[in-house]
């Protein structure tokens, strides 16, 4: 671990990349998890991309590095990141493979999700009514969400 | 919607099928098709339909073609809820049973590429009611007043 003198002035504490916050101090392939999406794995492959030393810590980043990486991330197939190591592969509207971040993760969670209640889908219910949808034992399990008991009897 | 793009029809977007339109997937072979599906629809046509299957898909051809123009198909009654969905039977109403009745179901674009008996279910969404005495450890001595 080398000592690096950074310039108090130009060290961000917080980026704002992709609608999310990015903590400044943190390396920057852990800072990168933060967006939604990202894991270790792709942040790490997206700092390689980017030609970006990943001993900095986030906050170090110019501005032109951290577009090179939100661009990066926006169309990972063209920087040579091969399509088995992108999050939604084989898309069932579009057929293409997608890498989906931050937003468009929830909004295309939540159009899967509407999809299966529309045709009925059995697996739809089950989301639709807050079960187990992969086929789990209820019985006994789960049962944080919900509360068995008996009501006492009002007072004697 | 905004489909600013086409204000001649109507204002809903058409249906693509992993990137492929409804008209254009009926017109793939069998081969191509499958590499649409995910791995066990593949898996399943890799091994095989058998003789079945394929009555059934007769079965609703002939529907299809002897229903009358603007009128939905006559249901066909299957137990087959094994079957995937082909863009061949989309329109086509399928009562797929369910151990005890028939469910009708409406192919819709949509469904291509899951099971029959996915839209057909087996059991009848269970609301509790109160719980009674002596469901939890707690309220068994209670009630002897």
């Amino acid at each position: 671990m080398s000592l690096r003198i950074i310039d108090q002035n130009e060290f961000q504490h917080i980026l704002r990349i992709l609608n999310t916050n990015v903590d400044g101090k943190e390396k920057i392939t852990i800072a990168l998890t933060a967006i939604k999406g990202i894991g270790k794995r792709m942040a790490s492959v997206i700092c390689k991309q980017a030609n970006v030393d990943p001993s900095k810590r986030a906050g170090e980043l110019s501005t032109e590095d951290i577009n090179n990486i939100v661009h990066i991330m926006n169309a990972p197939a063209q920087f040579k990141i091969p399509h088995w190591f992108l999050n939604r592969r084989k898309d069932i509207k579009e057929g293409k493979n997608l890498h989906v971040i931050a937003n468009q993760l929830d909004s295309y969670l939540r159009e899967d999700l509407e999809r299966m209640k529309k045709i009925r889908l059995h697996r739809g219910l089950r989301h639709h009514w807050g079960l187990r949808v992969r086929g789990q034992h209820t019985k006994t399990t789960g049962r944080r969400g919900r509360t068995v008991g008996v009501a006492k009897k009002k007072g004697a | 919607m905004e489909d600013a793009n086409k204000p001649k029809k109507r204002t809903f977007r058409t249906f693509h099928y992993r990137g492929i339109e409804l008209d254009k997937l009926l017109d793939l072979s069998q081969k191509e098709l499958i590499q649409l599906f995910s791995a066990r629809q593949r898996r399943k046509f890799k091994r095989g339909i058998d003789k079945r299957a394929k009555n059934l898909l007769k079965k609703l051809r002939k529907a299809k073609k002897e229903c009358e123009f603007g009128e939905k198909p006559k249901p066909v009654l299957t137990h087959l809820r094994d079957m995937t969905i082909i863009p061949e039977m989309v329109g086509s109403i399928v009562g797929v049973h369910n151990g005890k009745q028939y469910t009708n179901v409406e192919i819709k674009p949509e469904m291509i590429g899951y099971y029959l008996g996915e839209f057909s279910i087996t059991y009848k969404h269970t609301r509790h009611g109160k719980p009674g005495i002596g469901a939890t450890h707690s309220s068994r001595f209670i009630p002897l007043k």
